[in-house]
Parts: C-alpha cells; structure tokens; sequence
C-alpha cells in the first residue's frame, strides 16, 4: 500500500523546488507518480518535506571506531537506550555509540543514507559486520588507499594500469563505494619514522611522493569510473599553515574532480600574534574558484569528543599535545589509525578559531552545492549536533550569541565576526541532502522526482532551527513511516551500496599472490569479502570510460 | 520521615536510583510506591519490593537488607537518608549535597563521582570508595565520606576534593591517580598508596611501605593535619592527638606534588 504526503511545502533542490506545496506520493519503496486511492494520507500542514538526509562522511563503523568505544567507557555511560517501542535492542549512545543507537540517532534526525568513508581494506570485513546492525539508514564504505605499499610500489615502477586493476580487485574485495586517501604517503612513513610535510616530499624506501600518489589514485578511479571522485584527507592536517598544503593539492590535481574532506580542519595559518589564525576565506575562495572541487566542512562544535582518524601521526602529535589517552594502530601494509580523546574548549583560543573556521567555510563558499554539511564525526563532534550546527548557519542572532561566549581573543581575530549570511531551508536542503547525493552519484537519493528512492524527512516548521531539524515530525525510509516526533516507531534496514568495477585483475593475479605470500599475516583467498557479508546489497553501476 | 521496609531478600539486584529525598520529599506514599525501579531487566515500582510507611519528608530511613539494592541516594542534593542495614553498589554515587548514614556494608563505588554532601558508613565498604567510573579522569570532587570500617582497593582513586576518613584498612592502591583532596587511614594501607598521585594528601597512622617513587622530605607537625583530624573527630571517628608526621612527596612519576604523611612512630620498621 502507497503513502501520500499531502500539504506539506515540498523543498526538492535536485528539481528547483522551493517550498512548493504539492503532494509526494510513495509506494514499494519508490517516490510515485501516484501511489493509488488506497494509500495511506499523512497531512503536512505546516510541515517541509525534503529527501531523506545523506551524510557523506562519518565514522561510524570499522576496527578504529571499534577501539573508540573501547577506550572510552566513561562515554558510553552518558546515554542509555533502553528496549521500547520502535528501538529493538538497547545500547548506549554517546560519541561512538553502539551500531543500533548509530542507526536509531540518525533516523531521529531524518537522515537515512551514511557513508563511513576510512575504511583500510583488512578492516572491510569487521566494517561490513558493523554496517549490517547498524538499522535505519543505508550505507557504504570507501576505502582508505593512500598508504598502500602496493601502490607505492606499482607507482615507483610507473606501472600504472596495475593500479587501475588493483584498486579494481580492492573496490571488489572490499565491497567498498569509493576511494579515501588520507595523509597521502604520511601516514605509512610515519612508520618508517619519517613525518610527510609537502606534496612533493620524496617517500623514504619508495620513489614517489603524495602528489604522485594522489593523481595516480584519482586517474585509476576515473578510468574505473567509480561514482564518487577521490575523497582526499589532505598531508599536513591540523597543523598551522595546513591550508597551503590544502591548496597545493588543490591546485595539483589540474581540474579533476576531487572532494576535500573535513576542510575546516586544513584551514589554519600560522598568522596573528599566537601564531595560529583561521585562513578558512582563502580556502573559500579557492573553492569557488575551482568548479572541480567540492567539500565537506568537519565542523567542530564544542564539547567532549574522541577523534577518530587514519591519520597516525596526527594522533600521536595531538595524544603529545593533550596528553590524552592514544590508540595507534598499524593496518599492515596498508595504512594505520589513531584514536585519542579531545574536548574542544570554548575558552581556548585554538578550538574557538576551529570552531569559527568551519564556520566560515560554510558561509564564505558561495555554492551551496559544493559544501556539504559534516562534523567529520566523531572528529569535529558527534553527529547528533548537526541541529545545532544548522541553527548556527541559519540564525546569525544565534550565531553572534555564540560568538560572544567563545575566547575573546580569538573572537577579535576572526572574520566570522563579519559575515552576515543565514543559509535558508533551501540551502540547508542541499548541504545536508541533495548536493551531497549528488556528489556521491546516488542518482535515486538527495531528491523527491518519481523514481527515487521513498526516504523522505518531514520537519515541523518553527523558528527554532535546531528543536526543528532535531524532531522530524516523520521520517520515511523505503516507503515507511519510522519515527514520528524525534522517534523511531519502526526498525527497518537499508541497503548497503558497493561498486564493482568491470576491470577485473588478471595482470596482477600472480603478483598479488607473492605480495600476500610475502607480506601479509592473510592469505589472498581469505582476504576478500564476500556478497554475504552485505545483508542487502545493492550495486552502484560505475561510469566506465573506454580509452585506459 | 519516610520508612521504606524491604519485604523480601532480594536475589537479583534493583537499580533504586529514584530513591532520594530529591525525588520522593513531595510525594504521598501511594506515588512513591508507583516510582520506577528496575530488577534484573524488569521495570517495577518501589511498591513492589519495599513497604512504605511515614509522611512527606526530605528524611528517608530504609530498612531490611539492600546489600542488592543499587544506586540509593544517587545524585541526591539534600535531605537525609539512613539505611539500617546494609546498601549496594554506587550508593551516594555524583551525591551533591545532604547527608547519608549506613549502619551496615556497601558494596563498590562508595561515593563514586561525589560532588558534595556527607557519607557515614559503619560498616565497611567495597573497592573505589569515592573513585571515578572507568574511563573518567577525576573521581570525587567535593564532599566528605566516613568510613568506620575497612575499605577496599583503590580508595579515593583520581579523587579531585574533598575528604575521606577510613577508620579501619584499606585494600591497594589507596589515592591512585589522586588529583587532590585528602584521604585519612586510621588503620592500614595497602600496597602502593598513592600510586601515580599528583597533588593531594594521604595521611597514614601506620607503616606501611611505600613506592619507590615517593621521596621522604623532613617530618612536620602541621595545624592541617590536626584539623583535618578534628574534623573527622566531629563525625565520630576517633583519630589519635597531636602528633609528627613524616612527609613523603610524589608521586615522581608525575609532577610529584603530593604527599604522603605517615605518623612517627617506628620508622624503620617496614612492614611487609
């Protein structure tokens, strides 16, 4: 039986639509011309209705979320959910919640698509375990590249059509969506004792560099056709003057596509009288200077949080500067992760500037359509903020409120003082939805044209942003009610959407073989994972250009 | 006075966090039967398991063996509860203010989190009396416990003020990873006290041996001391007079600012 949303203003970015009042019909799992007389009539007066939300990066499954929740006990005691309607299994919530509370917390807010984007390839298995309780909301993860001594080593001998196959076998093996690199080359030279700084630094033992890395990748996944481009956490990350190499890589990809993640945390400089300010409108800039490149912001918010990141080495620098609890884990030959604690201070002069770099990112990027709406959580901070983040982009009286009460020196040297713009619903509907969607090539997602997928947010207008993006009067995944009011009232599961690139891999068959032989603790034949492990699977066509 | 009696033994413990003067001073008897408690994975009512008698009060007396029985006076900032017998785990937990007596025992994390108010045990308590829950970096921050009995490892861990007074021993690991504060062993100390301490001070009646990290710096007579001891005079502890006290300061392995003061008596002898 279909279901009809009748007199709700109907926000649809994707087809121009803002706030007309039309009715959305739905039926098997589908949005429909129309769903049929008998179908069930839900009344939006006073409501917008908008695609489900789709977050294109958040940390939410794998071995390092795992060791998150592990180190953290005093986190999960915050929040306790209990059995009850609508919610089948307990857990507990906090900033690395269990798998159920993830699925739960996101559906509350209206979200129903999420991509875990830093997966490194061994830990597909336990992602893909992860990924199968988490309910609610479909999913994917990409896969974590960038330090992958099989790469460096095709790379070094120039062999780059083995790159292309074995990204192809690995996109398979991992029943991945896309590629991530994070740190380029650092994060395994950290290994070797050596720090990365610059995009043409040389990798010690192999004879490439990040920038080479970083083409190579974006080539290989261009040639594979895969539907979201390279999604790049940049060298140098965190660090004063970060975003000069932000804009190195930038600049290095010569229009290919490329989507920067977490910007904000890539936006300091190394200016002001405490050597660190906020460089977040150069980036800005450079953003809407280069149609080839979008983002997502990594905003953080205040509070107790863990990070969470393959970046090693800068864990281990934040674990030095905090003096916090760290985790740090070695991914064999492919890469590594640290984990280390963090509470983002208002009274601080570096987490306020954070604070109000995202922010000005968000303001100063012009189009909306490529700059999506992310705390990079756990990183910047929990994804349950995202109503608040909202409210703070959509309210500059509540924004200026905010920034009144962060280190008052920092707040004399930001340019977020002076911005003046509020996002609108429409705008809002496309970083937290529609333009994300598109970016990730989920043709059926981010939008409410017949064909798509029926995973629609119904939110109650008010003029408190934040109650109304927190409370959804009902979200809808595949066609069914699932929460009303903020909660859920109906356990579903989504599909989880992989790639598999036509390429195959026969040149490299043998080779790979001896590398695992060699080097691994895993043999080849157990490596891969298999369909089984996706409980709904669902298959991404890739784009595939003919000429290698 | 509100009089909670428990009916039966229980075998499978109760989660009774609801049940402080906070929540239950207005309520008529029959509401506070109606108040939620959980057993095992069951959600039930106060109703269920105790008999309640008295009138409305912020003066709670419970009575009949609630060593299952969890989380009594949690979070409460007032009033008085007074439990006969003995109580369970986390009694008096993230207290704020008012006052709890225990005739009997209780069970681990006496006080644990505590922001203020007063606990006076009896009898004895379990492990982290006044300590942190796993994973937090700082313990008891306020507030004042009185234990006339023995007390189990890792008394007073990561705590950051406040004061607790131990009339009998201590298991292990007495003032681990203490921020501040100060915690008074009438009796004897386990091993390793002080571990990994950074500022506070841990005041010992008896030898006990301590880390290597602790460096022994001069021996004092100190009003501080004398106070602290009247103090717990004043809660019915019977600490001994005036007296010297050698000092230890650690522990080195951090920035070494607290101390350690163990009453003069036979110094040299070192008890195993």
């Amino acid at each position: 039986m279909g279901i009809r949303i009748e007199n709700g203003e109907v926000i649809d970015p994707a087809h121009g639509e803002n706030r007309v009042r039309r009715t959305i019909h739905m039926k098997d799992g589908r949005i429909v011309a129309d769903a049929g007389l008998d179908a069930t009539v839900i009344d939006a007066t006073g409501c917008v209705v908008m695609a489900g939300g789709v977050d294109i990066h958040t940390h939410v499954a794998g071995p390092k979320v795992n060791f998150a929740r592990l180190m953290r006990p005093e986190d999960h005691r915050y929040e306790h959910v209990s059995r009850e309607d609508g919610y089948e299994r307990s857990g507990t919530g906090g900033v690395a919640a269990t798998t159920y509370t993830t699925g739960y917390r996101y559906c509350e807010m209206g979200y129903t698509t999420i991509v875990e984007p830093a997966v490194p390839p061994l830990g597909a298995r336990h992602a893909h375990e992860e990924l199968a309780d988490i309910p609610q909301v479909d999913k994917a993860i990409f896969t974590l590249l960038g330090n992958s001594e099989i790469i460096f080593q095709y790379l070094a001998k120039g062999e780059m059509s083995k790159i292309n196959e074995y990204i192809s076998w690995i996109m398979d093996a991992t029943k991945a969506y896309s590629v991530k690199i994070v740190n380029p080359g650092g994060a395994n030279m950290w290994k070797y004792r050596a720090d990365i700084h610059d995009i043409d630094q040389k990798l010690c033992d192999f004879d490439t560099t990040p920038r080479q890395i970083v083409l190579a990748i974006a080539d290989a996944m261009a040639t594979l056709g895969l539907p979201h481009p390279l999604h790049l956490h940049c060298n140098n990350l965190g660090v004063p003057d970060s975003y000069k190499t932000a804009i190195a890589t930038a600049e290095a990809m010569e229009g290919r596509p490329l989507h920067l993640t977490h910007l904000q945390f890539s936006s300091y400089g190394a200016s002001g009288k405490r050597k660190f300010s906020s460089e977040a409108p150069r980036l800005a800039q450079m953003v809407n200077d280069n149609r080839n490149i979008t983002i997502d912001v990594g905003q953080v918010l205040f509070g107790k949080t863990t990070t969470i990141t393959a970046d090693g080495p800068f864990e281990f620098h934040l674990h030095k500067l905090t003096g916090s609890k760290w985790y740090n884990g070695d991914v064999e030959c492919e890469d590594g992760c640290g984990v280390v604690p963090y509470d983002y201070k208002r009274t601080s002069f570096v987490n306020s500037i954070q604070w109000a770099a995202g922010l000005e990112l968000f303001l100063l990027i012009d189009d909306p359509w490529r700059v999506y709406l992310t705390t990079d959580h756990p990183n910047g901070a929990p994804f349950i903020t995202y109503p608040h983040l909202i409210r703070l982009l959509m309210d500059k009286d509540f924004r200026r409120e905010h920034v009144e009460r962060i280190s008052a020196e920092a707040a004399a040297e930001i340019p977020l003082k002076t911005l003046d713009r509020e996002y609108t619903l429409y705008e809002i509907a496309i970083i937290t939805r529609a333009g994300a969607a598109k970016r990730l090539g989920l043709v059926n997602k981010g939008h409410l044209g017949v064909g798509a997928d029926a995973d629609v947010a119904v939110y109650r207008i008010s003029p408190d942003y934040e109650e109304m993006f927190a409370k959804p009067a009902w979200v809808l995944k595949d066609g069914e009610v699932v929460a009303k009011e903020g909660k859920v009232t109906r356990q579903v599961f989504g599909r989880t959407l992989y790639v598999h690139p036509e390429r195959g891999f026969a040149d490299i068959k043998g080779e790979l073989a001896d590398f695992f032989e060699s080097y691994y603790t895993v043999n080849i034949n157990n490596y891969p994972v298999g369909l089984e492990y996706l409980p709904r699977p669902e298959l991404i066509p890739c784009q595939v250009k003919q000429n290698d | 006075m509100i009089n909670l009696t428990l009916m039966e033994e229980l075998s499978i413990p109760m989660e009774a966090d609801l049940v402080t003067p906070d929540n239950l001073h207005d309520k008529s008897n029959d509401e506070i039967r109606r108040q939620t408690v959980y057993w095992g994975n069951k959600k039930k009512t106060i109703g269920d398991f105790f008999q309640v008698e008295g009138e409305k009060s912020d003066r709670i007396t419970i009575a009949g063996n609630c060593a299952k029985v969890k989380l009594i006076g949690h979070k409460m900032s007032f009033g008085a509860v007074h439990v006969k017998g003995n109580a369970g785990y986390n009694t008096g937990s993230y207290m704020t203010g008012g006052r709890i007596t225990i005739d009997g025992n209780t069970a681990d994390y006496l006080g644990a989190m505590m922001e203020g108010g007063l606990i006076h045990l009896k009898g004895n308590a379990g492990h982290f009396v006044g300590g942190a829950y796993k994973g937090e970096t700082a313990g008891m921050t306020g507030g004042e416990i009185v234990v006339e009995g023995n007390a189990g490892h890792e008394t007073g861990g990561f705590m950051r003020r406040g004061l607790i007074g131990i009339g009998g021993d201590t298991g292990d690991f007495a003032g681990i990873f203490m921020l501040a504060g100060t915690i008074v062993v009438l009796g004897r100390a386990g091993e390793r006290v002080g571990a990994n301490m950074r500022r506070g001070s841990i005041i010992l009646m008896k030898q006990t041996r301590l880390l290597p990290s602790f460096f022994q710096n001069g021996v004092v007579s100190t009003p501080a001391v004398e106070m602290i001891l009247a103090r717990l005079r004043t809660l019915g502890m019977n600490p001994p007079s005036a007296g010297r006290y050698v000092r230890h300061t650690g522990d080195a392995n951090t920035i070494a600012r607290g101390e350690i003061l163990v009453r003069e008596g036979n110094r040299n002898r070192v008890e195993a």
